[in-house]
């Protein structure tokens, strides 16, 4: 009996304790981005990525912080913005079957799945297939949307067996993707 | 008052009585005037007696209280009036008050340590997870996306190599005859690569030989 005020004592010292514990979890909020005419949303926890000049036409990146190749710095799970490099002019679906024509040829690239979408009531291409790289392999979802007249493809990329798990995470990146 | 009567009354009866029999046992009294005597007297006796109780039953009189009761009774309202009056004067409370007082003392001075360990162990707190921040902050690397949507070779410009191998001339002169050779070979690749890695190549190889 006389063990039980030391227990609830301690008890409530472990409450009061981790009721003082601060974290910077963001878990449940997100943040926005809205710069080079674009605006989107995207997880609180992550963070704006630079972009190699290899990438071409890139204009914004965001990546998960948590999870970072410490060699090549490379976001495992990120989200990447281009734009299409295409004559003025060109249509959606041109664009979108002259990128894939020889994508999967001798290369590392192996096709998933395509798919007719909607993003923001436009008609948008959706292709998810495989790629590796530096021994990396990653499961990309490209979504092709075309405003304003301009194209753009969200490239979302995470390793194949968190595919699943990021799809909110993409889904609020390109459900809410729009050119200002 | 009227009962103080009474009492003196009764009490005056009493000795008048003592005195007749101590007379009578003297031999100063006749038989006759002692019974007669001793016969008044208690009949006066008696009725003070009966006054007494009628008085009582109508409550109009108290117990019968002498007068050394009275002198007794203001003897201790005096005592006790200075024993207060010494209470007063030495002591500043009750005891029972400082029992009380040192209780109250002790269990805020409890409640004090209870507060400070609550708001201790709630900072602590804080500062623990202040510190997860600060270590979750200063792990954060730059991150760098080194991925695209289009293909690597993606482009449509046309790769034209040209190579070409200098002629060997060689001439060697002997006595029976004389050589004069040369070889010229002139070769050229030429390749095209177009965008999507159609990787067609078309090459043609000229040459000729030419000796004497």
């Amino acid at each position: 009996m006389k063990k039980y005020p030391f227990l609830i004592i301690a008890i409530l010292s472990l409450v009061v304790l981790a009721s003082g514990c601060v974290t910077n979890n963001n878990s449940n909020s997100t943040k926005t981005y809205s710069q080079n005419g674009l605006y989107f949303v995207y997880n609180g926890t992550w963070e704006i990525a630079n972009v190699t000049s290899t990438v071409p036409n890139a204009v914004v990146a965001v990546g998960d912080p948590s999870n970072v190749n410490p060699t090549t710095h490379q976001p495992l799970t990120f989200v990447l913005i281009q734009k299409a490099n295409v004559t003025q002019g060109t249509d959606l679906q041109t664009a979108y079957n002259q990128n894939y024509l020889m994508f999967f040829n001798n290369t590392t690239n192996q096709r998933v799945s395509e798919a007719n979408i909607t993003v923001s009531n436009n008609s948008a291409y959706e292709n998810v297939y495989t790629t590796t790289s530096g021994g990396v392999q990653t499961e990309m979802r490209a979504v092709w949307v075309q405003q304003n007249g301009v194209i753009y493809v969200i490239l979302c990329g995470t390793p194949p067996g968190n595919f699943q798990n990021e799809q909110n995470n993409f889904n609020l990146v390109v459900n809410s993707f729009k050119v200002q | 008052m009227e009962m103080m009567n009474i009492i003196s009354e009764k009490e005056r009866l009493i000795k008048q009585l003592r005195e007749l029999e101590l007379e009578f046992a003297q031999g100063n009294l006749s038989k006759g005037a002692y019974n007669s005597q001793k016969k008044d007297l208690v009949s006066r006796l008696d009725a003070l007696e009966v006054a007494d109780r009628v008085k009582r039953l109508q409550g109009k009189g108290e117990p019968e209280k002498t007068l050394d009761y009275w002198s007794e009774k203001e003897e201790e309202e005096k005592a006790a009036e200075e024993q207060e009056e010494l209470m007063r004067k030495y002591m500043t409370s009750n005891p029972r008050d400082i029992k009380n007082t040192q209780i109250s003392k002790g269990s805020n001075k409890n409640k004090a340590i209870v507060a400070a360990l609550v708001a201790l162990i709630f900072f602590s707190g804080i500062g623990i997870g202040f510190l997860f921040i600060n270590n979750s902050q200063s792990a954060a690397v730059p991150m760098v996306v080194n991925q695209s949507a289009f293909p690597v070779a993606h482009n449509n410009t046309t790769n034209i190599t040209t190579n070409t191998t200098l002629s060997n001339k060689t001439t060697s002169t002997s006595s029976s005859s004389s050589n004069t050779g040369g070889n010229t070979d002139t070769g050229s690749n030429t390749g095209s690569n177009t965008g999507g890695n159609t990787g067609g190549n078309t090459g043609g190889n000229t040459g000729g030989n030419r000796s004497n």
